[in-house]
């Protein structure tokens, strides 16, 4: 993966698969302490402990196939950057992914393209709601689907110009965060 | 949010729109967004694909799957016509997706180059 935003769309695919309707995503990039921690959490089904622990072998999958690679590529991604990978599920509650980095590693990788990223969460997985939090030290920007949602009525989320509206909003306020407009 | 009373005029926009328009659904498009496609790129071939359908007003819906054991030709999508043959495309970029899109699904063509596997439906 080239960018942190590829493996949150990796990752929330694994969510949705777990038949999650809601997914939280916060990211919170921290010069002082020089820390970037992604989370993300979910309602889907979770896992059983013996599944939890097999998640991070790159030849365990919860599927039909015979390799899942999405998880130990971020692990390997956070600890070569002085980090570290955590997964927390409950069966039946749901998962909580975190992923800490050292903000300034060389090995850090960059945010890439997070609004487009989450364009195609919500073009792909118009029914489910996605809460989005990106804090810049004490900067926080908030976006969540339900808000627009109920906005909208009808009218459903991946609508063309409802998708690009959105991802509008998503891309100023990204830039705006840290201050390049 | 940008602007509440832009979103609230887009909706009464839309309410009308989706009244008047009652069209077909015309296709299906399937994108790999594994592992493995969206490390191949497969973030922008979505990008592409729902940039060409939106611009020449096509009713294709837009759907995801998972790996499907043929990572080295990601990234891959298929195009399903009702009535017709699976075709999956691999090898892709945005450039080729959407002349794709557009010979299989305006001219009825095939694009035979970048035709992967083909299954009766």
């Amino acid at each position: 993966m080239k960018d942190l935003s590829l493996h949150i769309l990796d990752l929330a695919e694994n969510s949705f698969l777990a038949g999650a309707d809601k997914l939280i995503l916060r990211i919170k990039e921290d010069t002082v302490k020089n820390q970037l921690v992604l989370v993300m959490a979910d309602n889907g089904q979770g896992m059983g402990v013996t599944e939890l622990k097999s998640v991070s072998d790159p030849f365990y999958t919860g599927r039909n196939k015979k390799v899942g690679l999405g998880i130990p590529l971020i692990k390997y991604n956070a600890e070569l950057s002085g980090g570290f990978l955590e997964i927390f599920s409950w069966s039946g509650v749901g998962t909580v992914l975190a992923a800490v980095f050292e903000y300034d590693h060389i090995d850090r990788p960059p945010l890439g393209d997070i609004p487009e990223s989450i364009i195609s969460l919500i073009t792909l997985n118009s029914d489910q709601d996605i809460y989005f939090y990106h804090s810049y030290d004490d900067e926080v920007y908030k976006f969540k689907t339900t808000e627009y949602r109920e906005e909208l009525g009808e009218i459903p989320l991946d609508n063309n110009e409802v998708l690009q509206f959105i991802g509008d909003e998503l891309k100023t306020n990204f830039r705006k965060l840290r201050g390049e407009i | 949010m940008k602007s509440l009373q832009e979103l609230r005029d887009m909706r009464k926009r839309l309410e009308k729109d989706m009244t008047a328009r009652d069209d077909k659904e015309i296709a299906k498009v399937i994108i790999g967004m594994g592992t493995c496609g969206i490390a191949a790129g497969a973030r922008d071939i979505l990008q592409a694909v729902s940039d060409e359908i939106n611009k020449r007003d096509l009713n294709v819906k837009i759907v995801q799957t998972g790996c499907i054991g043929m990572c080295e030709e990601e990234p891959i999508f298929d195009i399903v016509k009702p009535g017709e043959d699976r075709i999956t495309y691999g090898n892709l970029t945005p450039d080729n997706a959407r002349q794709i899109i557009v010979e299989h699904l305006i001219n009825n063509r095939i694009d035979t180059e970048h035709v992967i596997a083909r299954h009766n439906n």
